[in-house]
């Protein structure tokens, strides 16, 4: 039996101080214990942290990666193969430090990046904004790649789960709030009995980038993979991490620890279906491997005997519409119900009818006036200077996306997980 | 009191039927016809005239008659202008959409008007984003039901009210998909939405999947050995500290580089800004992009006339459907103005 127990902390507050701590709600944070922690090997410098707060006029850009602090009290690392040595997910106990995330940022741009507002009208579009985050703002020693439209550049994103858990061995000897319990052959019995649908969650894993981009699978970088089962309680304990940043069509790490809709489907699991698992199908480039996802996406759904599926999509736009829409096609051709999660990007660049239950969490092409913030974590600059999905230097309809008083002129690619391919939040998209 | 004027032709306003269809403009002060049920739906609002035009003469003699109906509305202040509604029948629908089009436009009111969904007026003017076009029956013995259907919308617009989007309001879309926030999260709709599907109960999708427009590949070159050949990538190629900013994704410019001096494109000179793809291999070799040096080999030999001097180059990454029409239009435009025969299209 796999069984996940994860034992919440609600954070009310951080602050700084002598002692890194947790008590009351209250998560207080050593500096300078925290920096030598995340830069361990040196490879990052003009290294600061800061608090933020949701209605904080305060702007993270480029933002990089967020993470939900996590403990295990046995010794694993909380990423194993990435902050740790390899072993399994899923099982065991895990500390949750509830409410927070660690956010990481820099002064370059890299194009998977996004942004985070604490207040204003961007702040509903992301859940990031939502949280009070623990930013680590840092500079690569050698800053090198600063040409290319994406480079792999994994300091920042590093340090960021190193720190979440630095600060999270702060509850070690504490007692959990609350326990989330995950296991699956409990209510897979009482599905059996009732005879309830085999449901899996299938979820894009970006694979299409050069190594050293793309999500990882126990610390593997996912390029060129195939299809694959995992078990949910590996995704929500850490099995995934992402070397993408946090632009609107992402998930990251924190999206992963707090997946809704694996949630979701283990709250249904034996009293409406019978939730069997996740396939990660990878989004690759040439339509041959996507074809060759699409198969063995098809085979494992045959073997896990499935009665339906949801599939989500993330990762870009018009690259991975190919992969949605091959797995939902798939799936259907074997007589599996589906429901895509996607967001739209004024459109979608491929498609197939046989897709025919969708929900659509935002349309990352949609254009947004935010105003100036009394406080940038980053380099506002970077909007301009550097590559983004969601900001330009020119425009032909809207000119530079930064403007001289600090507001900006960006699309919904510019705020993190804004596109709500994880389903965090309420948003979907209608026409006028 | 906000002010509006209604448009009607001339069998609702009982000049007469089929003989009466080339009845040219006219205006009356007040309501008529069914403008009086809509007089009384509406909210604040008072119909001050109501213009009367004959179907065909409409069809046939547009300009005129908009012409004639500029006249009358020369001094008269108005907030909304609502026409019909016009039900399945097709003139009537043209001549609503024709008027909502042209007031829309030039006097920048909202314009609001009604007809079935296989009136032929639907489909000619419901792109446009000022005019709602309110999904009504297919006879007029629904009159009361699709006049009510416009005071609804129109006392919405006349109030200041947001209005909603096209399923919210009972208007056909124009085609424009925005973000709303709803009650439940994308995460649980997509559940429950599953839950329904197994159920074999009915569910609504999100997002229909329209059939896009199919390009027909074009015929055969005839005459290739005196063809002038175009190269166009939408693979992000530009020189290299990309002088003209092209965006590595959802961009909205393209544009020309010269190559017709160069024997080949080498690294360090051109290299890709496409954020979609790894790039390492075109930045080592953008030839394995665009092979000019090919190209430029088969143009020795004989094998097409001649290249064009200019490398047409664009972003193809997370572009805006829209975008990318008016950009290949554009380009289609340029290298036609250029004399050039064919292209190649080279992607990623």
């Amino acid at each position: 039996m796999k069984k996940l127990e994860i034992g919440n902390f609600y954070v009310k507050d951080i602050r700084f101080g002598s002692k890194t701590s947790f008590h009351e709600g209250v998560l207080t944070v050593n500096e300078e214990e925290a920096i030598a922690c995340l830069n361990a090997d040196g490879k990052l410098t003009n290294i600061k942290l800061y608090i933020v707060r949701p209605g904080d006029s305060t702007r993270l850009v480029p933002a990089k990666a967020a993470v939900e602090p996590r403990f295990r009290p046995d010794g694993r690392a909380v990423f194993p193969g990435y902050t740790g040595p390899v072993k399994t997910a899923g099982e065991g106990i895990v500390y949750a430090l509830k409410n927070m995330s660690v956010i990481c940022c820099g002064k370059y741009g890299n194009m998977v990046d996004g942004m985070v507002d604490m207040s204003g009208p961007a702040a509903k579009h992301s859940i990031y904004s939502q949280l009070i985050n623990l930013v680590v703002y840092a500079e690569r020693a050698v800053e090198k790649d600063l040409d290319l439209s994406i480079r792999v550049e994994d300091e920042q994103r590093k340090a960021a789960h190193l720190l979440a858990e630095y600060v999270a061995k702060s509850v070690a000897e504490q007692e959990p709030e609350e326990w989330e319990q995950y296991e699956l052959e409990t209510g897979a019995a009482e599905a059996e009995r009732k005879g309830l649908p085999r449901v899996a969650y299938y979820m894009t894993i970006i694979s299409q980038l050069a190594n050293g981009c793309n999500e990882m699978v126990y610390g593997a970088d996912c390029h060129n993979m195939l299809s694959m089962y995992m078990h949910p309680n590996e995704i929500l304990d850490g099995a995934l991490a992402s070397q993408f940043g946090l632009m609107g069509q992402t998930t990251t790490a924190y999206g992963f620890q707090n997946n809704p809709v694996i949630k979701r489907l283990y709250k249904e699991h034996g009293k409406t279906i019978n939730f069997v698992g996740v396939v990660l199908f990878p989004g690759d480039v040439t339509n041959d491997m996507k074809l060759r996802v699409r198969s063995i996406s098809g085979e494992l759904a045959s073997a896990l005997m499935l009665d339906a599926a949801i599939v989500a999509e993330w990762g870009g736009g018009s690259n991975v519409d190919v992969d949605l829409f091959y797995q939902l096609a798939e799936l259907e051709d074997r007589g599996i119900k589906t429901v895509g999660i996607m967001s739209e990007h004024g459109g979608k660049m491929m498609q197939d009818p046989k897709g025919d239950a969708i929900v659509s969490g935002g349309d990352t092409n949609e254009v947004y006036e935010l105003p100036p913030m009394d406080l940038v974590i980053g380099d506002l600059e970077s909007t301009v200077r550097d590559y983004f999905y969601g900001s330009w230097p020119v425009h032909d309809t809207y000119g530079p996306s930064l403007r001289p008083d600090g507001s900006l002129v960006v699309n919904m690619y510019m705020m993190a997980d804004g596109g709500n391919s994880t389903g965090f939040l309420a948003k979907t998209v209608k026409e006028y | 009191m906000k002010r509006v004027i209604l448009y009607i032709n001339q069998f609702f306003a009982g000049v007469g039927g089929e003989d009466q269809a080339d009845y040219e403009p006219a205006v009356h002060e007040g309501p008529v016809g069914p403008g009086l049920a809509l007089q009384q739906a509406l909210k604040g609002a008072e119909i001050t005239h109501t213009v009367v035009c004959g179907d065909n003469y409409m069809n046939t003699n547009q300009e005129k008659a908009v012409e004639a109906i500029r006249g009358f509305l020369e001094n008269i202040e108005f907030d909304l202008f609502l026409a019909g509604p016009a039900f399945q029948s097709g003139r009537y629908g043209m001549s609503c959409g024709a008027m909502c089009k042209y007031i829309n436009e030039f006097y920048h009111v909202p314009a609001v008007t009604c007809m079935h969904e296989e009136n032929p007026g639907l489909d000619a003017y419901r792109g446009n984003s000022g005019i709602y076009i309110m999904k009504g029956n297919k006879s007029s013995v629904k009159m009361r039901k699709d006049a009510g259907q416009i005071a609804r919308l129109a006392n919405k617009i006349i109030a200041g009210e947001e209005i909603l989007w096209a399923d919210a309001e009972g208007y056909f879309g124009h085609g424009i998909r925005k973000e709303v926030f709803v009650e439940k999260t994308a995460a649980d709709r997509a559940v429950d939405m599953l839950l329904t599907k197994i159920a074999g109960e009915d569910y609504e999708t999100e997002y229909v999947i329209e059939t896009h427009d199919a390009v027909a590949p074009a015929r055969a070159v005839e005459n290739i050995r005196h063809s002038k050949v175009a190269v166009v990538t939408t693979g992000g190629l530009v020189p290299v500290g990309n002088p003209d900013h092209m965006p590595s994704g959802t961009a909205s410019i393209w544009k020309t580089y010269p190559v017709g001096e160069l024997d080949a494109l080498r690294p360090g000179e051109f290299f890709s800004v496409h954020g979609g793809y790894s790039t390492n291999d075109v930045n080592a070799d953008p030839e394995v992009l665009v092979p000019l040096s090919t190209i430029k080999e088969l143009e020795r030999e004989g094998a097409f006339g001649s290249l064009y001097p200019y490398l047409f180059t664009t972003t193809g990454n997370l572009t805006a459907l829209k975008e990318a029409h008016r950009m290949g239009e554009e380009i289609a435009q340029e290298v036609r103005a250029r004399d050039v025969d064919a292209v190649i299209f080279v992607s990623t």
